[in-house]
């Protein structure tokens, strides 16, 4: 295995061009630069409208960035992203074995065996497997999304505000699982959301992001000790607000 | 299977009480089939009375309502006055006529209206859109009537088609091939004036269906993965726009014996329509009930039709 990070961005710009012409293109993305290794998790972090989405849609190759460089160092669809409301992204007319199956279908690749051990991976059951996706309850249907996502076997997940609206007995568990499985496979995560509370106990780093660019970046104890930019500080007051809200 | 029966059964008693509604109504209206004789002078009161008696139109309307409903169970509709037979067979022998006309139109509708929709889902926004959208509501604002009579004056001044009927004379003494190709040149008009008045309903639901699921998130999901676009469609796409779709075709079913009515008396076609409008000016209420009746049935089969495909369609209602 090479000592090469897993993804290497640079000068990343994408903006979107206006539909009425003469006037100015809109930038959603504006020199991003970022490193993530093998097995490492990163947060990105910003208000809504800072280009977070954008950004995991470059990454997961949904869009075209308008220029700048992403060097990922694996595997054809090693890069694979848990949508917002995972639960909604799954057909209700499948059962969970088409739902997980369904991507190997479309890459034409080997199917035996892996649903019923992917599923595993997320701890679901084998008797699982033919159950329809309706019949599985919110959390199930989280982990039935990242079982989809993992049946590519992936190097680096992007989760786009896949937790947001969670309760946070469900985030905890969810959470767990998904350390436990970096550890197991390795996995590298970018974790998206416009809270820093539901990152900071995952990501060993963050970037925040405002208006396309990042504007502090840094180890995440270092980050919320002593948030330098007014938008961190506004997140880390808000995350702060947050957590003594539960604990009370 | 359980399922099936108890909407059959829920399928039976509306279709007995439509059958005592319309009954009460026809008998509300007033007149009946000797009320025009009145108007003549030479008629005398007690001869009226006579045929009336003898009609059994003198006898309790539940009694009355007791013998046509016996009739009808045998099949035989009441006896109608204007005709002196019983209704039933005039029904039976003009329901081929109808259905061959809706039938053709239905399926006709259906053929275009699923792809010219999904066409019309996947380019929202652009100039064919609203080119389509425009066209399907000029012809929703047209009534059937305006159009049977734009594409009637059409076809007599070009001679390209027959301008009414359902066959040209002399029909009987063509070979079956000859007979095939008349009744389609016949068939074209009425069932263009019909198709023209389904298309931008049947379109404007595909194209609805459709958009709502290209939004869906799971599709989304299927399009991170790289599929194709045909997979994407038939397997993701189609299956999980179908329930409304599925509903709608029901109401098409069951509409086959009503949609033409109009349409039949104004292009002369031997249907239901033209029976149907004789019977009401005549007051001929056997043949108006048995028509009603009909109709009512195979909209109550259309929709239960509709309900078991939605039932083996979506596993989500096969649940509960």
């Amino acid at each position: 295995m090479s000592d090469r990070p897993l993804l290497v961005v640079r000068n990343l710009c994408k903006s979107y061009r206006s539909r009425w012409r003469g006037s100015a293109a809109k930038v959603a993305l504006r020199d991003i630069d970022l490193t993530l290794e093998r097995g490492a998790t990163l947060g990105i972090v910003g208000p809504s409208g800072s280009g977070k989405s954008t950004l995991a849609r470059c990454l997961a190759g949904f869009e075209q960035p308008t220029s700048g460089e992403i060097r990922f160092d694996g595997r054809a669809f090693g890069i694979q992203m848990i949508l917002q409301q995972p639960a909604a992204s799954l057909n209700p007319r499948f059962t969970a074995r088409e739902i997980v199956e369904e991507p190997l279908v479309i890459q034409r690749l080997e199917r035996a065996g892996k649903a019923a051990r992917t599923l595993d991976l997320v701890g679901l059951p084998a008797t699982a497997l033919e159950r329809h996706a309706h019949q599985f309850s919110g959390g199930e249907r989280q982990r039935l999304a990242i079982a989809r996502a993992l049946v590519l076997e992936p190097e680096l997940l992007i989760f786009d505000e896949s937790f947001a609206g969670l309760d946070p007995a469900l985030q905890e568990q969810i959470g767990g699982m998904l350390r436990d499985l970096q550890q197991r496979l390795r996995l590298a995560y970018m974790l998206i959301s416009h809270d820093l509370g539901l990152v900071q106990d995952m990501a060993q780093e963050i970037a925040i992001l405002q208006n396309g660019s990042i504007v502090e970046r840094g180890p995440t104890r270092d980050l919320l000790a002593a948030p330098e930019h007014p938008v961190t500080r506004e997140l880390v007051g808000a995350a702060r607000v947050l957590s003594l809200d539960g604990a009370v | 299977m359980k399922y099936a029966l108890r909407r059959l059964l829920h399928g039976v008693v509306l279709l007995v009480g439509i059958s005592m509604a319309s009954f009460v109504f026809a008998d509300l209206a007033p007149g009946d089939y000797f009320s025009a004789l009145e108007q003549d002078g030479r008629v005398s009161r007690e001869l009226i009375g006579g045929l009336r008696s003898e009609a059994g139109l003198d006898r309790p309307l539940p009694v009355r309502y007791a013998a046509w409903l016996a009739s009808v169970v045998r099949g035989n509709f009441g006896y109608s006055l204007a005709y002196r037979t019983a209704a039933g067979p005039l029904i039976r022998e003009r329901i081929g006529g109808t259905l061959l006309l809706t039938g053709t139109a239905t399926i006709c509708a259906w053929l275009l209206a699923i792809p010219l929709g999904i066409y019309h889902a996947r380019r929202r926004g652009s100039w064919q859109d609203h080119a389509l959208k425009l066209a399907a509501a000029i012809l929703l604002a047209t009534p059937e009537l305006l159009l049977a009579i734009v594409l009637l004056v059409l076809a007599v001044q070009t001679g390209w088609l027959p301008a009414g009927g359902m066959h040209s004379t002399g029909w009987e003494s063509l070979s079956a091939v000859e007979r095939f190709r008349d009744t389609l040149r016949h068939l074209v008009l009425p069932v263009a004036v019909l198709l023209l008045g389904m298309l931008p309903v049947l379109q404007r639901h595909v194209r609805a269906a459709i958009a709502e699921t290209l939004d869906a998130p799971f599709v989304l999901a299927a399009r991170a993965q790289g599929i194709p676009q045909r997979r994407l469609l038939f397997r993701h796409v189609l299956p999980a726009a179908i329930n409304p779709l599925i509903s709608l075709f029901g109401f098409s079913l069951g509409s086959l014996l009503s949609a033409s009515l109009l349409v039949e008396v104004l292009v002369g076609w031997p249907g239901l329509g033209p029976l149907f409008l004789d019977a009401v000016i005549a007051r001929d209420f056997a043949i108006v009930l048995g028509v009603v009746l009909i109709s009512a049935a195979t909209l109550i089969v259309g929709n239960l039709v509709a309900d078991l495909l939605l039932y083996r369609a979506d596993p989500r209602i096969r649940i509960r």
